[in-house]
């Protein structure tokens, strides 16, 4: 009977936000195998397997650095917009923690969709499939992460990596709790308005731009007013791309203001993501 | 403590233009409006629970709510109103290899689908084995599963979801994927969890599964619970509703009922089935093939508490059948029609009554017998008797101390092709097949269009073996003449005759033949009525199916034997080589004597087929007589002068083994010619007398 009260079923607590971790600790063991299935099946046609978690950031970068760094690079240069042409690694530590946001996002927002041939026949939580879309993506950012320590060694050697690295983790966090929440949201919201799948493709070409990643914040700061400034950093990838920067290339601890205002963004995105899905949670099977 | 707790639910859905179109109905625009958008009522008002150990079925019509119902149990999406609580685990087997990732191995697959239906790797790996010989993956069990056919696909699904032991299966008509192997494998395993005592929920529409598996049946209408008894009145009620019953009627008399459904009756007596699982229908069979009564759209033109009047269009034949069924006390009268569109050629049709295996004796015209066993290499219907066209009465009989009750037929028939059968059928069928059966010659099979009656058969099931034994007796007795020690039996065509229980003639017996068309017709092959009898009188009446005459055949006791006058009947003039009247005896008679000779009959010739003649002298006579050193003596002898006839002693051929006497009426060359109109045929007496035996060598002529 304690077996069974264990796995008791009741379908009015089906919404009830303060069950999500309770539910989610008691299937730990289906979100590892989700996600370990989907790691498997992602690489196991593809020739190269893992090295596309190498190749692609790094051709992203090469892409980016003969864009701006050649190309664009000298006429940059002589309006007076840049001081210098950007280097790899600086495109690198802005372009991997970009990617991360930018993947998952794409992949939790679809996630459900992409499921619901589960989510319309098993009762699991359903917290689940965005959670491992999400941590999918880790994959690539942690050996993209790698290939960039990789690349500040190479250049500087390994004393150029210090204090700044213990700040990473902390910074990471704040990502990873913005994806979350934000791919939980945008997951629900996409299963009630396909049309939430455009517009966050479109938010993120936008986004990219948004964010220093080929050019340095100082920039942005030395060309807008005070407001519009403001505004601009009000985007939490902005202030956690620079914290990253900082961390690794200056090899400081980040500004506090560079973490605590993309910390309060994320907490409430969290919050939020995570109330609003579960909510839509019980139902989502009747709208997929 | 129930395992399902469902109080008050109810679902509903809103009706949406499309799945997420933002300026549509429900889209944003309504939102900020704060319109409520229409909604669709799913399901309303449900309430049960489901003990441990129960197997509920949930039928109902497309779109009553069923599988919402389900999906409400599984947890996929929850009631929009009231509660549904489970205490335990449930797989179901709605989603045969959900949640299987295409690129994945079996075997990575049945880890991943275990977990998804909350079982680990420890527990997968106690049953891995058995599920990958229950779902006959094999050697494909490490390809990835994009690879499978769709069948081995459904089959690992339905193999992992059974094999992880939960505490409550959901069943949706996974019956009707994969092949007729696969579903047969999945109705055991099923009926085997049912054993084990496991909670199963089953939709389906599949009526007969659903009987048979569960113990109770929700039914489910327009999203509302209408009837939750028993599963037969649950049943009966979604029948009804639907409509289905225009072609089922259910009659009853006082412990027996029938059902007619859709052109096939099952019959139950004291609510136990009597009927085999087959059931009781017709067949015909036009073109060379077979058209099943149960394969037409039947309806039901009147219902009576015993009696239904039905009629069904057959599929593939321009035929309505017209069935009028009642039950009249412990008895079953089934009268067919036909009626025809068109001329059609059905060259054979029957009326099969299929019967269980446990009946296990036959009584076939007053004779009575064992079946053969059915055995696993019977692959078509096998004769347990061999047919007798003029068999109108058969019976069917369990062993003794069965509870079973036999089962009396009794055919009539306007047609006269119609008789009784008895058969085992093939194996897999397994029954006792009683037939009511007409094979009509090539000049009779053309049914002109018009409505044909065809018979009536009256099934009694309320005999005992006893009053069949009695009534078999009285049956005999009836075409039975006693004079003596003398018996003289009046059976189709033949006449046996026994002195002191011991019977004296052999293969035909006492039978009539013409010679015309080249062919010998013998009395045998005539279709007789049954016999009129008057006091030590016996009258009966012969049709042939093939030619224009009849013979009635007059059998009176007479001093020491009985009298035969046979009167030939010719409907239309007709040209005859030959006839004769003959007595086939037991080899056992050893010498002959005619008007003009005596002699002995010769030994019988290995491998001669032909009939020999043993005497010499072919001259008109008056009587023969065989004689045997064990046996009476018998005679045969004319006693009329209107025709003459040649009185001869034959040998039969050497598998035949038997002596005939015959009184031969041969013109000697060219034919005789018979108008239209009655004539005396044959007209003698067989006599037997016990006292003169053949001594052997001094009989020697």
């Amino acid at each position: 009977m304690r077996r069974m009260s264990a796995l008791a079923y009741t379908s009015e607590k089906q919404g009830d936000p303060w069950r999500i971790v309770p539910d989610l600790l008691a299937s730990r063991g289906l979100l590892r195998d989700v996600v370990w299935r989907e790691l498997r099946a992602r690489y196991r046609n593809a020739m190269m397997g893992f090295l596309w978690a190498v190749v692609q950031p790094v051709l992203m970068m090469a892409i980016l650095l003969f864009v701006f760094g050649y190309l664009l690079g000298d006429i940059m240069q002589a309006r007076g917009l840049r001081s210098e042409r950007p280097s790899a690694v600086f495109l690198l530590c802005g372009l991997v923690p970009w990617q991360f946001l930018a993947v998952a996002l794409a992949c939790g927002t679809h996630s459900l969709i992409e499921s619901q041939e589960l989510i319309k026949k098993v009762y699991f939580p359903r917290e689940i499939i965005p959670l491992a879309a999400v941590v999918n993506c880790l994959v690539n950012f942690f050996v993209g992460f790698v290939t960039l320590l990789v690349f500040i060694i190479v250049r500087d050697g390994v004393l150029a990596l210090g204090a700044g690295l213990f700040c990473v983790p902390f910074i990471f966090a704040i990502q990873f709790m913005l994806v979350l929440g934000l791919a939980l949201l945008l997951s629900a919201l996409n299963v009630h308005y396909r049309d939430v799948g455009y517009m966050v493709d479109v938010v993120l070409a936008f986004g990219f731009y948004a964010t220093p990643i080929f050019y340095p914040l100082g920039m942005v700061s030395s060309r807008l007013d005070g407001f519009l400034f403001n505004l601009y950093m009000l985007n939490p990838m902005a202030n956690l791309v620079t914290a990253y920067r900082q961390a690794l290339l200056d090899n400081v601890f980040p500004e506090p203001m560079l973490l605590l205002r993309p910390l309060v963004v994320a907490v409430l995105c969290l919050l939020i993501g995570a109330v609003v899905f579960r909510r839509n949670a019980p139902t989502l099977a009747d709208y997929l | 403590m129930p395992l399902i707790e469902v109080e008050n639910v109810g679902k509903s859905f809103r009706a949406r233009g499309g799945p997420g179109m933002l300026l549509a109905r429900g889209g944003f625009v309504n939102l900020f409006r704060r319109r409520r958008s229409e909604t669709i009522t799913a399901l309303q008002d449900i309430s049960f629970t489901v003990e441990p150990g129960e197997a509920v079925g949930i039928i109902g019509a497309n779109g009553s709510g069923k599988s919402t119902l389900l999906k409400l149990l599984a947890g996929v999406t929850v009631p929009t109103t009231g509660r549904v609580n489970v205490y335990g685990r449930v797989a179901s087997l709605l989603e045969l290899g959900a949640g299987f990732h295409p690129l994945l191995t079996g075997r990575e697959n049945v880890y991943l689908n275990a977990r998804i239906l909350g079982v680990g790797p420890a527990q997968v790996n106690r049953v891995f084995d058995e599920i990958v010989a229950f779902s006959g993956i094999g050697e494909f069990l490490d390809n990835p599963v994009n690879t499978y056919s769709s069948g081995m696909f459904v089959r690992l699904g339905f193999a992992v979801a059974v094999h992880t032991d939960p505490d409550v299966f959901l069943v949706d008509e996974v019956l009707s994927v994969g092949d007729e192997e696969f579903q047969r494998k999945c109705r055991t395993r099923i009926g085997e969890l049912r054993e084990q005592g496991k909670t199963i929920v089953f939709v389906s529409h599949d009526l007969g599964i659903v009987n048979s598996l569960c113990n109770r049946v929700v039914l489910l209408s327009k999203g509302r619970m209408i009837v939750r008894e028993s599963p037969k009145a649950t049943i009966d009620f979604y029948l009804r509703q639907i409509g289905r019953d225009i072609g089922i009627h259910t009659f009853r008399g006082d412990s027996l009922e029938a059902i007619q459904c859709h052109g096939r009756v099952s019959v139950f007596q004291d609510q136990r089935e009597i009927s085999a699982p087959s059931g009781f229908q017709m067949q015909i069979e036009s073109m060379g093939q077979w058209h099943l009564s149960s394969g037409g759209d039947w309806i039901v033109d009147r219902r009576e508490p015993s009696r239904c009047v039905a009629h069904g269009r057959m599929a593939r034949l321009p035929v309505t059948l017209h069935w009028d069924l009642r039950i009249e006390d412990s008895r079953l009268v089934w009268n067919a029609a036909m009626e025809c569109d068109r001329d059609v050629d059905i060259p054979s049709l029957a009326l099969n009554c299929l019967l269980p295996p446990a009946h296990t004796r036959w009584m076939y015209n007053g004779v009575m017998g064992l079946f053969p066993n059915i055995l696993p290499g019977d692959l078509g219907w096998t004769s347990a008797v061999p047919s007798d066209m003029s068999c109108r009465e058969a019976a069917v009989l369990p062993p003794e101390n069965s509870p079973l009750r036999p089962v009396l037929a009794r055919l009539d028939s306007p047609l006269p092709y119609f008789c009784l059968n008895l058969s085992n059928t093939d194996y897999v069928t397994g029954a006792r097949a009683l037939q009511a059966q007409a094979t009509l010659p090539g000049t009779a099979a053309t049914f002109a269009a018009g409505r044909h009656e065809l018979l009536t058969l009256t099934l009694d099931f309320g005999q005992t073996a006893d009053t069949i034994g009695e009534w078999v007796d009285a049956r005999l007795a009836q075409r039975t003449i006693v004079q003596g020690p003398l018996k003289a039996r009046f059976d189709a065509g033949r006449i046996r005759i026994a002195h002191d229980g011991e019977e004296l003639t052999a293969f035909l017996h006492f039978y009539a033949s013409m010679l015309f068309g080249a062919m010998w017709n013998d009395s045998t092959a005539l279709h007789w009525h049954s016999p009129r009898r008057t006091g030590q009188r016996i009258e009966v009446t012969g049709e042939s199916r093939r030619f224009p005459y009849r013979q009635t055949w007059e059998i009176e006791a007479a001093p020491e034997g009985v009298a035969v006058r046979i009167i030939l009947h010719v409907d239309e003039p007709m040209d005859v080589d030959e006839y004769h009247a003959s007595i086939v005896l037991r080899p056992e008679y050893s010498h002959w004597e005619t008007d003009h000779e005596s002699g002995a009959y010769p030994d019988f010739v290995q491998g001669l087929a032909d009939w020999r003649h043993a005497n010499r002298i072919y001259a008109p006579g008056r009587q023969a007589t065989a004689l045997s050193s064990s046996l009476p003596s018998i005679t045969l002898a004319t006693t009329t002068d209107e025709t003459a006839f040649h009185m001869t002693a034959i040998n039969t051929g050497y598998h035949e083994n038997a002596r005939v006497l015959q009184a031969l009426h041969s013109p000697g060359g060219g034919q005789m010619h018979f108008d239209k109109g009655d004539r005396v045929y044959f007209e003698g007496l067989i006599t037997v007398n016990p006292n003169r035996r053949a001594t052997a060598p001094s009989a020697e002529t």
